[in-house]
């Protein structure tokens, strides 16, 4: 008893020293490069390309005057990223290139999937080095890897995707990796099992509803229509498909729909 | 009836009222020549704007503000390209240097379009007649409008995620009104009753400690000891009601005031976007930018500073997020 009630006052101790918390001061402008960062977050996650490449340009010079190497290496990962997004190969590559200066192991492993996924590399030597399970990869390396995997014909894509499936939270980022998971696993179950390709795509749309994801909602709704058997359900997906896609102004899904005579 | 010699008289008065004539009428279109530039020793410049449609011949060139030339010929070339050559007096020609530039001004709103000639820098060297030099169209309004037009609408999703965060305040039965009231009965509670108890036990206890130290080493643990725990025992005890509120209606209250901070998130996100904007439409108004930028900063430091308080120091994932943005897939069927 007297054991417990000793371990329950350092407890409570420790709750006490715990009420005051000091932080230690941060550099100006390391603040102005992360709050950058986070803007240029929310503008990808808009697909507001161009605005979110000249925000991780700002963080960057803010992280360069605060001398601050990971950021300097992770703004540049990010305009790669806005690169990658408005379809800008060339000045995609050069700015992971520059990002890999002082990335850590995990983000050098981040750099060159998204170098590989961008180049639609064939090159397979990269498993070597991705282990699926092993803890240290973030959810969104393993979605990446997926999504190579799946680029090469690799039947680990699977494994892959239903791991993110599992371990995806609940919170916005995880909806999204859920969504995206579920739609890579109806893309690689297309040819062969067209029942669970479904239920996937379906996955993914109801998860894709509660998040503002348009392009990949109409990606999803174009796979469902060319799954679906009901010629009417058919035609509904596949108009709601170009329907945004005309909004979004997405030439190539335009097209695909004019070449498939669909009309929103 | 006139004779020879006074006929003679009339000829020679007319003849010099006719050459005086003839002379004032030389002198003043001299005079005239020379205040008008008429013969002055002329040079050609020409520009190559888009469109025509703002020169006409014979409109003033002006240099500093003072007419220096006009507009001769206006052409349109066999290739589409419009040519415009400027007549410009030679005098005027030594103030010029190759990096000239043409623009169009207007002179007061409504008032006539004329060109104005920028100099250039003099390092660049004299200008050699009949070369072509740059033009700038005039900003006009419209432009001006065109250009701000995407702040303007990212200005306008600003007012609308302020109106959203407003009406969000102001309701009576949302999230932060209640998430306030909870907070008001929680802390009324404590200050009323358990904090200053609290604090008074832990003071004694802390007497306590520093006692059963000194008596540790004066070997006399412990009989010490047994008081310490004694005290501790009835503390945790009184500390039970406090405990109990916490249950009821701290995790509410933390968890509604989560809500408060990621919709202070997103108002600096928003702010931040249009910084940008403003920044890339406006360049001339760094002074605006600069507060947009320190609004930012300052509203995302009160964030911080709430986030590491006390009441919200699990939420350590929302204060440390990722620097590194989602990759871009591309998932195209």
């Amino acid at each position: 008893m007297k054991m417990i009630v000793c371990l329950l006052f350092l407890l409570l101790c420790a709750c006490v020293s715990k009420s005051l918390p000091q932080e230690p001061p941060e550099s100006p402008y390391k603040k102005k490069a992360l709050v950058l960062t986070l803007s240029g977050q929310q503008a990808m996650q808009q697909q507001h390309w161009m605005q979110a490449k000249s925000l991780f340009y700002r963080s960057k010079s803010a992280a360069e005057l605060a001398d601050d190497r990971y950021l300097i290496s992770s703004s540049w990962y990010n305009i790669a990223m806005a690169h990658v997004g408005a379809g800008h190969q060339e000045h995609a590559l050069y700015a992971f290139e520059k990002a890999k200066n002082h990335a850590s192991e995990v983000d050098l492993m981040r750099i060159c999937l998204a170098r590989l996924l961008l180049t639609k590399s064939q090159d397979s030597r990269w498993l070597n080095d991705f282990d699926s399970m092993h803890k240290r990869w973030r959810l969104d390396i393993v979605l990446s890897a997926a999504r190579l995997a799946q680029q090469q014909h690799l039947p680990i894509a699977e494994s892959f995707y239903l791991r993110v499936l599992k371990e995806a939270k609940a919170d916005q980022q995880g909806l999204l990796y859920q969504a995206q998971a579920a739609l890579g696993l109806a893309l690689i179950h297309r040819k062969t099992q067209t029942l669970k390709a479904r239920d996937y795509a379906h996955k993914s749309l109801n998860l894709l509803h509660q998040l503002a994801q348009p392009a990949l909602n109409a990606h999803v709704l174009w796979l469902l229509s060319r799954l679906e058997e009901n010629d009417l359900r058919q035609r509904d997906f596949a108009q709601r498909a170009c329907l945004i896609y005309l909004h979004l102004k997405d030439q190539q899904g335009i097209s695909t729909c004019q070449k498939e005579g669909v009309r929103p | 009836m006139l004779n020879e010699h006074d006929f003679q008289k009339v000829q020679r008065r007319v003849g010099w009222f006719v050459i005086l004539g003839i002379t004032l009428v030389i002198g003043f279109l001299v005079m005239m020549s020379f205040r008008t530039d008429v013969f002055a020793k002329k040079f050609s410049l020409y520009v190559s704007p888009v469109s025509a449609a703002s020169f006409h011949i014979g409109q003033a060139v002006r240099l500093h503000g003072f007419r220096v030339g006009a507009v001769h010929d206006i052409m349109l070339q066999a290739d589409g390209t419009v040519n415009v050559q400027l007549l410009l007096l030679e005098k005027y020609r030594l103030m010029l240097h190759a990096n000239v530039k043409a623009r169009s001004i207007k002179e007061g709103f409504i008032g006539e379009l004329s060109l104005e000639l920028v100099p250039g820098l003099v390092s660049a060297g004299e200008i050699s007649p009949d070369s072509y030099i740059g033009y700038e169209s005039e900003v006009t309004i419209e432009k001006l409008l065109q250009d701000i037009k995407p702040t303007v609408d990212h200005a306008g999703t600003l007012l609308k995620e302020v109106a959203t965060f407003s009406t969000w305040l102001n309701d009576p039965y949302g999230d932060l009104r209640v998430g306030v009231a909870h907070m008001r009965v929680f802390s009324g509670q404590l200050q009323d009753s358990q904090v200053t108890k609290l604090g008074h036990d832990m003071r004694l206890l802390a007497q306590e400690l520093k006692q059963l130290t000194q008596a540790a080493v004066d070997q006399k643990t412990v009989e010490n000891t047994n008081r310490v725990l004694l005290q501790t025992e009835s503390m945790l005890l009184k500390l039970d009601p406090f405990i109990q509120i916490l249950k009821d209606d701290g995790t509410q209250t933390v968890q509604k005031s989560v809500v408060v901070l990621d919709e202070l998130d997103m108002l600096i996100q928003t702010l931040n976007r249009i910084g940008v904007d403003v920044e890339a439409a406006t360049p001339q108004l760094p002074g605006l930018v600069d507060n947009t930028n320190k609004t930012v900063e300052d509203m995302r430091d009160m964030a911080k500073r709430l986030r590491a308080s006390w009441l919200f120091s699990d939420h350590k994932e929302d204060a440390n997020p990722s620097v590194h943005t989602e990759p871009v897939l591309d998932f195209r069927p």
